[in-house]
């Protein structure tokens, strides 16, 4: 696009866009992550190339793990994303004539940006290899889809719920602490309510079934549609909220 | 001043005033009030300067000025347009350098000023030059490529006035330019203020060193405990503080001169010497001032002195002491006729009366 034609708000958008990406392709945490993730990416297509384990099963229990582990990762990153620049946000970035919604947005759609790609390009290749190269493989290319495309809004909301703390709490680690209790208690709740049982099956619940490209339609259709408002209403909060502040 | 000032830039049509402040007021949530209730005026093409102790509500005033804050009550207009947060527009038409000093740590003088420039919407075809330009112009072409948080406060203070200016602003809102700068380093800032204002430029500058106002500023508004108790001329502010008094500078035995006039005048003028070669000279109030300057000068002629240039006997900073100090009384006295004071109600609707009948 013609960087002439653009509004001044869109062009600063993508001015932030561009300067968060470039914050975040330094941090060591994002490095470290990907490294780690890598790595576990190569132990699960080498473990299920030599065990006999339902392909399914591993790639449930590795989603679950990126949900507990990558989860806190990505809490992190998202509930810094603003508290840590309050400290010279309206001297050194607002005040060189950016209004607070491009500046919001830019830093939503920067770390979803970073944090779906970090999640991608790890986790769909190690999928589909693992479902083409396992033993034993019980999973579907619409299954895996439906399961990335599940994974991929959850980071997202997770994210958005982390820059809408960030807005509200100018103390980094008090805002990790709080969403960290909303985030582990949320998913132990929901275990705790609909897992039949404390075996691996039971806390795995149907996600081996939506692997294998079993999942009900208005299963999926509940969970984008309660996906997409939490994307649609948090982004509104964290403008209001960020509004509202004294720079 | 002020009043020709108005109707030469305004009734005119020529300039307007780039900020305009009506009733500005701004509380704190922890209740502090930074500002109460101040209307400021600032003409096109001329420096302000804002002036008070420190946490007299200068950095408030001009971050409400920016729209980073809002106000408690009031309004900010600047360029004729309300000023708010959203107003991004307006801000890409100002520069600003922050009293903090802070940066993203992470960054360079040259990403800073590079994202600074790309935010402000400067095409690329402007921006590197300009981002040369002033790096070296603010002396920090040797640190340009080191992270910012190894910067001293002087070079960061440069860094945040190459910031200020890469957008070439309209008015630029300047907060505590000199402090931490050496001698050399403020005396380019002064020198830039003026370049500024030969350009047109319009600068709010908030400082609490007052040879440096002195120098730079055409206005000075004085702020005390949030309040504005003074706007108006540097010269005007001068002169409410020593009223009718010249210092002269001469070369020759003054002494002599001294000796004959005050057997004249007997008290109507008062001399003193602040130094070998300075006399300064006090007039009464309602003794006239040339009728009375010419006589001095005569009697120069007389006894051989000769005069070599004239100042105002005022200094900024003698004015603003004058006018905390007024501020205070002010304060004790309210605080103590309280119980003595007149009903104004009453008072106001006495005189109704009498004007009606």
């Amino acid at each position: 696009m013609n960087k002439q034609a653009m509004s001044p708000n869109v062009s600063t958008f993508f001015v932030m866009l561009q300067y968060d990406v470039s914050i975040l392709l330094r941090s060591w945490i994002i490095r470290f992550w990907f490294s780690v993730t890598f790595i576990a990416g190569i132990v699960a297509i080498v473990v299920s190339s030599y065990y006999a384990d339902d392909t399914s099963f591993l790639v449930s229990w590795a989603l679950l793990l990126y949900a507990a582990l990558g989860g806190f990762v990505v809490l992190v990153i998202s509930t810094s994303a603003i508290s840590l620049e309050f400290s010279f946000l309206g001297d050194t970035l607002i005040s060189r004539g950016i209004a607070p919604t491009p500046y919001v947005l830019a830093k939503l759609a920067a770390r979803a940006l970073v944090i779906l790609t970090l999640f991608n390009v790890i986790v769909a290749p190690t999928a589909f290899i693992m479902q083409t190269n396992a033993i034993s493989n019980d999973m579907s290319v619409f299954g895996i889809a439906v399961a990335l495309i599940y994974w991929s809004f959850m980071l997202m909301v997770l994210v958005f719920l982390g820059i809408t703390f960030s807005v509200i709490f100018d103390n980094t680690l008090v805002g990790v602490v709080v969403l960290a209790v909303v985030w582990y208690g949320g998913m132990g709740g929901l275990i705790f309510i609909y897992a039949p049982s404390w075996d691996h099956f039971g806390v795995l619940g149907n996600l081996p079934l939506v692997l294998q490209g079993k999942a009900l339609f208005s299963e999926i259709w509940t969970i984008l549609g309660a996906g997409l408002f939490a994307l649609i209403t948090l982004p509104f909060v964290a403008v209001r909220v960020f509004n509202a502040r004294d720079l | 001043m002020l009043i020709f000032f108005f109707i030469d830039n305004v009734m005119c049509g020529t300039k307007v005033n780039v900020v305009e402040t009506q009733n500005l007021t701004k509380i704190y949530q922890s209740r502090q009030i930074a500002i109460n209730g101040v209307n400021l005026v600032v003409p096109q093409g001329s420096i302000y300067g804002l002036i008070g102790p420190n946490g007299a509500g200068k950095s408030t005033a001009l971050r409400l000025i920016l729209g980073l804050q809002k106000p408690t009550a009031g309004v900010v207009k600047v360029f004729g347009e309300d000023m708010n947060i959203h107003a991004g527009h307006l801000r890409k038409r100002i520069g600003f350098l922050p009293q903090t000093g802070r940066f993203p740590p992470e960054m360079t003088p040259i990403s800073y000023l590079d994202l600074t420039g790309r935010l402000f919407g400067v095409p690329a075809s402007d921006r590197k030059p300009r981002l040369a330009g002033l790096l070296h112009a603010v002396d920090l072409l040797q640190a340009s490529s080191q992270k910012i948080e190894h910067l001293s406060s002087g070079q960061r203070t440069r860094l945040g006035l190459a910031a200020a200016l890469m957008n070439d602003p309209d008015l630029l809102l300047l907060d505590e330019p000199t402090i931490g700068l050496d001698p050399e380093g403020r005396n380019f800032s002064i020198a830039l203020l003026r370049e500024l204002r030969s350009q047109g430029k319009s600068v709010i500058v908030s400082t609490h060193i007052l040879p440096d106002a002195d120098q730079a500023c055409d206005f000075v508004g004085v702020i005390n405990h949030g309040k504005l108790i003074y706007s108006g001329s540097v010269q005007e502010m001068k002169q409410l503080t020593y009223l009718n008094t010249v210092e002269l500078a001469v070369s020759g035995d003054v002494s002599p001169v001294i000796d004959n006039l005050s057997q004249i005048y007997n008290g109507m003028v008062h001399f003193d010497r602040p130094a070998p070669n300075r006399l300064k000279v006090s007039f009464d109030e309602k003794a006239d001032f040339g009728i009375q300057l010419a006589r001095i000068l005569d009697a120069f002629s007389q006894f051989e002195v000769k005069l070599v240039g004239i100042d105002s006997a005022g200094e900024l900073e003698d004015a603003f002491l004058k006018r905390l100090a007024e501020d205070r009384l002010k304060g004790f006295v309210r605080a103590f006729e309280t119980t003595q004071l007149p009903d104004l109600e009453e008072e106001s609707i006495d005189i109704e009366i009498n004007k009606q009948s």
